[in-house]
């Protein structure tokens, strides 16, 4: 209770969802099945925090963070009848398809600050299938105040 | 006082992680700044500036499947121990990890719950299966999670048709309903922790719908609010007191000032004064030191004085009213009433402090206990899309105002006459057809002249707005269509009405969020791909 709180966000789980091209995934899903993962899937998340590369084996692909529309726990059972809330979920760590040829891969271990736009990290659909979308299609938009009534508006 | 704000009848058979009942502080904050409100269940991952994460390389990604079995090895080691029954597991904040355990995902349909769980609190899965029409019980077997219930009904404002079978998400706070999906075979979860990524398999993902509250949401600097944060706060220090080891147990301000921020040090200096004193000299100079005759009380009574509910509640005001200040209505919202009991529907409040949480908590409250109706079809939906329910307010008698919104909401489909615009001083006033002018219209109907003759003025009356009502709504519109009053049909009626459009709007969500069809891409989509490629 006393300890401080930026220690303990360190502490915390980030949980996000990985979502790798269908030939990975098949390769990544059958390693852990089988336990052998070991260094086949590595990650680099960039300092951007939007930005991320991934190496599969020899391939070497680059990924995206992307922001959820909708709220996703994470809930851990045993017995499959209660449910604890395990973290939530907002991210998804978007694996591109192609992977890069060896120059490409050097570059970009830079940083690139540039292509940090916010609309490109901002994911229109949810996870399941009734949310695709859903920004558009699903959530009422909030009105926004016509006159700023508030001398407090936080920016 | 903090199990008043449970729907008592409601509550849950569920107990939460430990952790969660002693409001671990990472998970249950004492105070969040704005930012952080803004991102309340919605954690972005932040850059760390020392460890491993701090490097530039590439680190493995850990699986954890030997983890895994190891844990439930030993889990089932000590339910064989204890006697084979039911074992409570989430004692630590290592229990509650994503590492081990089967994990589930719900993806929630509001963009902006009404409450959520906080880490470590539990929910449950409950299975509603309703009667085929030749009378046998559906069986809920077939579903991997959840318990059977029996006998009763989900707390929702739809029934379930013959044969349906139902899953529910409820905990104590709200009950949604819960579709079951498949995640894609391409999605993973992955963690990161100080040290380092671990991933972790599931094809189990719940589509969750609106919430059905159970509690209330307080308003801002309301009662309840303000008891809260006194609460919490002694809460705090309490557990401070219990935690030092020095005797007698002492705590330094310093401790409690930075967790509670926004509290005055004088206001925490009140709190403290009841249990301690400060010392000024001596070996204890600076600290406040509990008193010889106070009795501390105990973990398990301090879980009563703050239940985590009472936080997410909480929370959920605070999360609503940044959102509110950041849209611009800051101001507005000081007009909300302070008492829980005042009703906020008659004042003019803008539309979007109208559908704030501890409105809708409260409107949603009252409409189960028959003192409102809800309206159903209109802002609050969060949907947008009328997929979902407005927790707004309606009276429970019909009303003109009520007819006006339906008919506004589907001017097609409505066959109800008009009859809201204001009939005073015009020509089609009640009150001002003179009996001889009734009658002319009744002879027009074709009602016979002795029983004309034989009524008295308002009888008249009565039946010249009765013929004319009926005659509108037989989609007739002429000359007397101006006496036509829909207000007037029944009171069984109108509830008929309110139920079925509960009942369509229940059935047309269950639709939505339990269909897997892949809805067709669109520009947005096309957009996304193409900006997927570097």
């Amino acid at each position: 209770m006393s300890r401080k709180k930026d220690e303990e966000d360190e502490n915390q789980e980030n949980l996000m969802i990985l979502r790798l091209p269908e030939k990975y995934a098949q390769t990544v899903r059958q390693a852990v099945s089988k336990g052998n993962l070991r260094e086949r899937l590595q990650v680099d998340i960039k300092d951007d925090c939007r930005n991320a590369l991934l190496k599969i084996e020899n391939d070497i692909l680059s990924a995206r963070i992307v922001d959820l529309p909708c709220i996703v726990e994470c809930q851990k059972t045993v017995d499959n009848k209660t449910f604890y809330k395990s973290g939530d979920i907002c991210q998804m760590l978007l694996v591109n398809e192609k992977p890069l040829n060896p120059e490409e891969a050097v570059r970009s271990q830079q940083i690139r600050k540039e292509k940090n736009e916010h609309k490109k990290f901002v994911y229109s659909h949810g996870v399941t299938p009734p949310f695709k979308n859903v920004r558009k299609k699903r959530f009422r938009k909030t009105a926004p105040k016509k006159i700023i009534d508030d001398p407090e508006v936080e920016k | 006082t903090s199990t008043e704000n449970v729907l008592t009848k409601y509550k849950s058979m569920i107990q939460h992680s430990i952790p969660a009942l002693e409001l671990e502080l990472s998970w249950f904050p004492t105070y969040m700044k704005p930012e952080e409100l803004r991102r309340l269940h919605r954690p972005y991952l932040k850059p760390m500036r020392t460890g491993p994460h701090s490097e530039p390389v590439f680190k493995p990604v850990y699986s954890l499947e030997r983890y895994v079995r190891r844990k439930e090895s030993e889990r089932e080691g000590e339910r064989q121990k204890s006697g084979g029954g039911q074992v409570f597991f989430m004692r630590t904040r290592e229990d509650i990890s994503a590492k081990d355990g089967r994990l589930v995902l719900f993806e929630y349909a509001e963009e902006h719950p009404l409450l959520m769980s906080c880490i470590g609190m539990a929910s449950r899965i409950k299975n509603y299966s309703k009667k085929g029409l030749n009378g046998d019980p559906v069986s809920c077997d077939h579903l991997k999670y959840g318990d059977q219930v029996y006998n009763t009904s989900p707390y929702f404002l739809g029934k379930l048709h013959p044969g349906q079978v139902l899953q529910v998400l409820d905990n104590n706070m709200y009950q949604s309903p819960a579709h079951q999906h498949t995640l894609p075979t391409t999605d993973f979860i992955l963690a990161r922790t100080a040290e380092s990524f671990y991933i972790r398999m599931t094809s189990d993902i719940f589509a969750v719908g609106q919430q059905f509250p159970k509690i209330l949401v307080p308003g801002p600097n309301s009662k309840r609010a303000n008891q809260h944060t006194r609460n919490f706060l002694q809460v705090f220090i309490y557990r401070l007191f219990l935690e030092s080891e020095d005797v007698p147990r002492r705590i330094k301000m310093d401790h409690i000032k930075a967790a509670f921020p926004a509290y005055s040090e004088s206001s925490i200096r009140k709190r403290l004064k009841n249990c301690a004193d400060f010392n000024r000299t001596g070996s204890d100079c600076g600290w406040w030191v509990l008193q010889d005759n106070f009795r501390l009380p105990s973990e398990e009574e301090i879980r009563k004085l703050v239940i985590p509910e009472d936080c997410c509640a909480f929370y959920s005001m605070q999360y609503a009213e940044q959102r509110l200040k950041d849209a611009g209505y800051g101001k507005s919202i000081k007009n909300v009433s302070d008492d829980e009991d005042e009703d906020d529907s008659e004042k003019i409040l803008d539309d979007e402090v109208r559908i704030a949480p501890w409105t809708l908590t409260r409107t949603f409250s009252n409409a189960l206990r028959g003192k409102c109706q809800l309206e159903i079809n209109g802002i609050a939906d969060p949907t947008g899309i009328g997929e979902g329910y407005s927790y707004l307010r309606v009276p429970n008698k019909p009303s003109v105002k009520s007819n006006k919104d339906v008919s506004k909401e589907k001017p097609n489909k409505s066959n109800e006459p008009k009859s809201t615009r204001t009939v005073m001083g015009t020509d089609s006033d009640l009150r001002r057809l003179t009996l001889k002018n009734a009658r002319e219209v009744l002879r027009s109907f074709g009602v016979a002249e002795e029983k004309i003759n034989s009524m008295m003025r308002w009888d008249v009356i009565n039946m010249v707005r009765k013929l004319s009502t009926d005659k509108a709504r037989m989609g007739e519109s002429n000359e007397t269509g101006k006496f036509a009053r829909g207000a007037k049909y029944s009171l069984i009626e109108h509830q008929e009405k309110y139920k079925d459009e509960c009942q369509r709007i229940f059935d047309l969500q269950t639709k939505v969020l339990s269909s897997t069809e892949v809805l067709s891409t669109d520009e947005e989509e096309s957009t996304d791909e193409e900006t997927n490629i570097d």
